[in-house]
């Protein structure tokens, strides 16, 4: 089958017959975004196509991206602006959001306009601080606090402004054992168009917990808290569901811990041989590294689905 | 250990003027100081106290260390230091660990507890370990040099490290703990005065 049936299969590669029998008994499936269906400003080719079509077979196409950058609102207009049509801000699950969702449920208790909840200091951009403030949470550094409210976390994310004056910053509030240490997201860095690298937020959370002596809540893949966000929102089964990813340490792993059967694509950061070394290690967490399935590209996916 | 320094190729600093001067004094010469000579490439990251650290230099050393010839070297391992008023402020550690993650190689750490500072010494005055005592106040630093080394070890109070914190590490069943444990300690290092002749 697509989901429970499947997830036997250890790093094989999905074409022809496999491709229908993985596909069709699948309700929907779970994207990452950043080298799976657009690298920079470029959307994959075909990659369009293959969600027209994924739509068009009834299936549901949904997203969860570990980049904590940019607000709902914004992924949805670059989904439009790179050719993606028919997706919503609402199909989109992005660190950012989840982590926003994640300070709510734990400073207000899932409710309430924020008051008397204290404040979060915000390590990250714009899109970033958006989510929060649409959350309905106070962010430290706006306007006069009141009296009484205190820093009750310190969100990790992204941030191309850091200093270490907003490290020390960090520190000064986690002193307070009450006071919450999140990242979005653990990743170590990211690929660049042009070969470069660019830090990651992960190398941001190892400067804050190092200074603070404190381990962060990390929102992000491959925890399972963006799934979570995803069953409560729309339902999904996953057993019926496929985990679309391009990074084995954090997509892969992450259809494995939510129980999707995962699919990589090697449009993006991971090597094939780094899943094969995963699959030859006799390492009981590499096992949990390696896909079901891979493809060269999503777009190798639409001859699965029906016409 | 000898030349003055061409074609040896730049060092990329994060640290203060009081870092760079060293390494200038060391005949080294520093990335982003002057125009590069030609095959003059970045050599070795130093990561030192950079209180003007930021992510575009994080991500400048990151490039660097693509290239696995590039060294990675740390000044020192500490987390945060104590500042008078209560406070803390990051250490050369916190500003490592996010050089490691970003760029995925481990840096190779000058500062105790490691032993290459205890080598310069060595070089510099031919110390004997079993006639030398280690004085500190930092238990994972500090003392644990001291055990590295072979010195006899002395905890002072007057600064991070708290008694009780150094009792624990004695209870603990723990190999590694027990290496942080004084020989000895002293509430001030003035209380060291009535040891010594007149």
């Amino acid at each position: 089958g697509g989901g429970g049936g499947g997830s036997m299969a250890s790093c094989r590669r999905l074409s022809g017959a496999g491709l229908r029998e993985v596909l069709g008994p699948a309700q929907g499936l779970l994207f990452d975004c950043d080298g799976v269906l657009w690298a920079g400003e470029r959307a994959v080719p075909g990659a369009p196509e293959l969600l027209e079509r994924l739509r068009r077979s009834g299936k549901a196409a949904l997203f969860v991206s570990n980049n904590s950058r940019r607000s709902v609102a914004e992924l949805e207009r670059r989904f439009s602006r790179l050719g993606f049509r028919g997706v919503r801000a609402e199909h989109v699950f992005s660190s950012a959001l989840c982590s926003a969702l994640f300070l709510r449920q734990r400073l207000l208790g899932g409710g309430g306009n924020g008051s008397g909840a204290g404040r979060v200091f915000v390590l990250g951009g714009e899109g970033l601080r958006g989510e929060v403030r649409d959350a309905g949470l106070r962010l430290a550094g706006e306007g006069e606090p009141a009296p009484g409210e205190p820093v009750r976390a310190v969100l990790v994310g992204y941030d191309d402004q850091f200093t270490f004056a907003k490290l020390a910053q960090a520190c000064g509030y986690l002193r307070d054992p009450q006071c919450l240490l999140v990242a979005t997201d653990p990743d170590p860095w990211h690929p660049l168009s042009d070969g470069q690298r660019t830090p990651g937020t992960g190398s941001l959370t190892a400067a804050v917990e190092t200074a603070s002596g404190r381990k962060a809540l990390v929102v992000g893949k491959p925890n399972t808290y963006m799934f979570d966000c995803i069953v409560e929102r729309f339902g999904v089964d996953p057993s019926r569901t496929l985990m679309v990813g391009d990074r084995l340490e954090t997509d892969i792993l992450f259809g494995k811990n939510c129980g999707l059967a995962t699919i990589l694509t090697l449009t993006g950061v991971s090597r094939l041989e780094e899943a094969q070394a995963y699959m030859a290690s006799d390492s009981a967490a590499a096992k949990d590294l390696v896909p079901n399935y891979y493809v060269d590209s999503i777009a190798d996916l639409i001859p699965g689905l029906d016409e | 250990g000898g030349g003055n320094g061409s074609g040896a190729g730049r060092v990329f600093v994060l640290g203060g003027e009081g870092l760079r001067g060293e390494v200038r004094d060391a005949g080294l010469r520093l990335a982003g100081e002057g125009e590069p000579a030609p095959g003059e490439p970045v050599r070795a990251v130093l990561v030192g106290y950079d209180d003007q650290f930021t992510f575009a230099k994080l991500a400048q050393a990151c490039g660097y260390l693509r290239d696995p010839q590039c060294l990675l070297v740390a000044t020192d391992p500490d987390p945060w230091h104590p500042l008078s008023d209560g406070q803390r402020t990051p250490g050369t550690g916190s500003l490592t660990a996010a050089v490691e993650t970003a760029s995925g190689r481990k840096a190779l750490v000058v500062g105790k507890p490691n032993t290459y500072m205890f080598d310069c010494i060595v070089e510099r005055f031919g110390v004997d370990p079993s006639r030398t005592l280690m004085v500190g106040d930092r238990l994972e630093t500090d003392i644990l040099f001291g055990k590295n080394c072979g010195l006899a070890t002395i905890l002072t109070l007057t600064g991070v490290s708290r008694l009780e914190e150094a009792q624990a590490y004695m209870a603990s069943d723990s190999a590694a703990a027990k290496d942080l444990v004084p020989n000895y300690y002293v509430d001030s290092i003035a209380d060291l005065i009535p040891g010594l002749d007149e």
